[in-house]
């Protein structure tokens, strides 16, 4: 058995959440089409439907939350992966120097830093406004981050959240950890569905996910 | 239109009854919106020359004497043959008088009517109360949880403060999209390796 999938295109085909969890994969998404919508070119279809999609449920009034992952996925995202983040920097930086620094991004960033930290930060405030910019994104488009609760007192809350978590990745294998958490969390938000671009998301049972090809 | 509180915090002392008529103090609108405070006394505007009885509803122009905070709402009286009522506006403040009397001897009717409303918009009020007092019992259970978590906040925010002033000098998100639309808007298709992680 899998979970319930609903294209964002069949959205008015069921009945309409009250709460909606938001993966990374989706606001990623999103963020994508808000920074190259004049020029669409550039946008793919699935770049379209998350922006449609996201304007039905916020004129339905569909509550729009996400968690610490969320955000923090989507910041890395802006920061390092998009065109002209910090791997892309260190890429860069290495053709100038004529060396190779690491076979992957990671490493390529991971060098640049510890070879010639001066140069790295140099970098680094070129895009420093991406952290800002995420941030306010986040608030512009009324996504509210509703996990983790504020408090070392309700540490079984969170501790329940990862048993979950840890419960649903060892189930299925098309599963990231990282999924896992947002699925866990979505639950303990009382959200009714997910909305996301990971089709993974599609093989865990009982739950209701919202996405697009 | 003024507002009763202000009013009665500026009004004179009460009047004797004989100055009472001929006193030149304040037209007040008699007002609804001010919970818990009415006008103890007044006088219909046609006890002082103008118009007629009729004006003895709820937002008609009166000469108030004064106002007193009152306990209940469900009150009222009247001194009809000398054209005086005390109307007692209670905690949710709006009064309405549907018909006007035309003359003072339908006053005892029209009295007893709205007594009745009166009373039906109390009963409808404790039934309210009941239940605000059962939903205070619900959340006095978790008061202590949620003391200690804004004291855990608080003590949060005095420990991240001090950085925060120090760190975010900077920091402005309030700006930061615009200056991301400007700089980050792609010219042509993204790499390859980000397509694909896309």
């Amino acid at each position: 058995m899998a979970a319930t999938g609903i294209l964002f295109a069949d959205y008015a085909k069921h009945p309409k959440p009250t709460r909606l969890y938001l993966d990374s994969s989706f606001v990623t998404t999103l963020l994508f089409y808000e920074l190259n919508k004049t020029n669409p070119a550039i946008l793919k279809p699935k770049h379209h439907d998350s922006f449609a999609f996201y304007q039905t449920l916020l004129s339905d009034g569909v509550d729009l939350a996400g968690s610490i992952l969320t955000y923090t996925e989507v910041l890395h995202h802006y920061c390092f992966y998009y065109p002209g983040g910090m791997y892309e920097l260190a890429k860069k930086y290495f053709v100038t120097t004529g060396t190779i620094g690491g076979s992957t991004a990671h490493d390529k960033y991971k060098t640049f830093l510890k070879k010639d930290p001066v140069a790295c930060d140099a970098a680094w405030q070129t895009i420093a406004y991406r952290v800002a910019a995420t941030e306010q994104f986040f608030s512009n488009h009324k996504i509210v981050l509703r996990s983790p609760l504020p408090s070392p007192f309700l540490t079984n809350v969170t501790k329940d959240v990862l048993n979950y978590a840890s419960i649903l990745k060892d189930a299925f294998v098309a599963l990231e950890a990282s999924d896992c958490v947002h699925l866990s969390l979505a639950h303990y938000l009382d959200s009714d569905a997910v909305a996301t671009l990971d089709l993974g998301f599609l093989t865990a049972d009982s739950f209701k996910v919202y996405y697009t090809n | 239109m003024r507002d009763l509180m202000t009013e009665y915090n500026m009004a004179p002392e009460p009047f004797e009854t004989s100055q009472r008529l001929k006193s030149k103090s304040r037209i007040y609108k008699l007002l609804g919106g001010n919970p818990g405070y009415v006008c103890e006394s007044y006088l219909p505007t046609a006890s002082l020359g103008v118009p007629s009885e009729t004006e003895i509803c709820y937002g008609a122009d009166i000469k108030a004497e004064k106002f007193k905070k009152v306990s209940q709402w469900n009150e009222l009286y009247g001194d009809l043959d000398n054209r005086t009522a005390f109307v007692v506006i209670g905690t949710t403040g709006t009064v309405t008088f549907d018909e006007a009397p035309s003359s003072p001897s339908a006053y005892p009717r029209f009295v007893s009517g709205y007594i009745n409303q009166l009373q039906k918009r109390n009963q409808s009020l404790e039934s309210r109360v009941g239940t605000l007092e059962s939903q205070l019992a619900e959340v006095q259970k978790f008061l202590p949880t949620i003391k200690k978590l804004v004291y855990e906040h608080e003590s949060a925010l005095c420990r991240v403060s001090a950085v925060k002033t120090e760190l975010g000098r900077k920091y402005d998100p309030v700006e930061a999209w615009k200056i991301a639309e400007e700089r980050d808007a792609l010219s042509s298709p993204p790499p390859e390796d980000y397509s694909e992680l896309m």
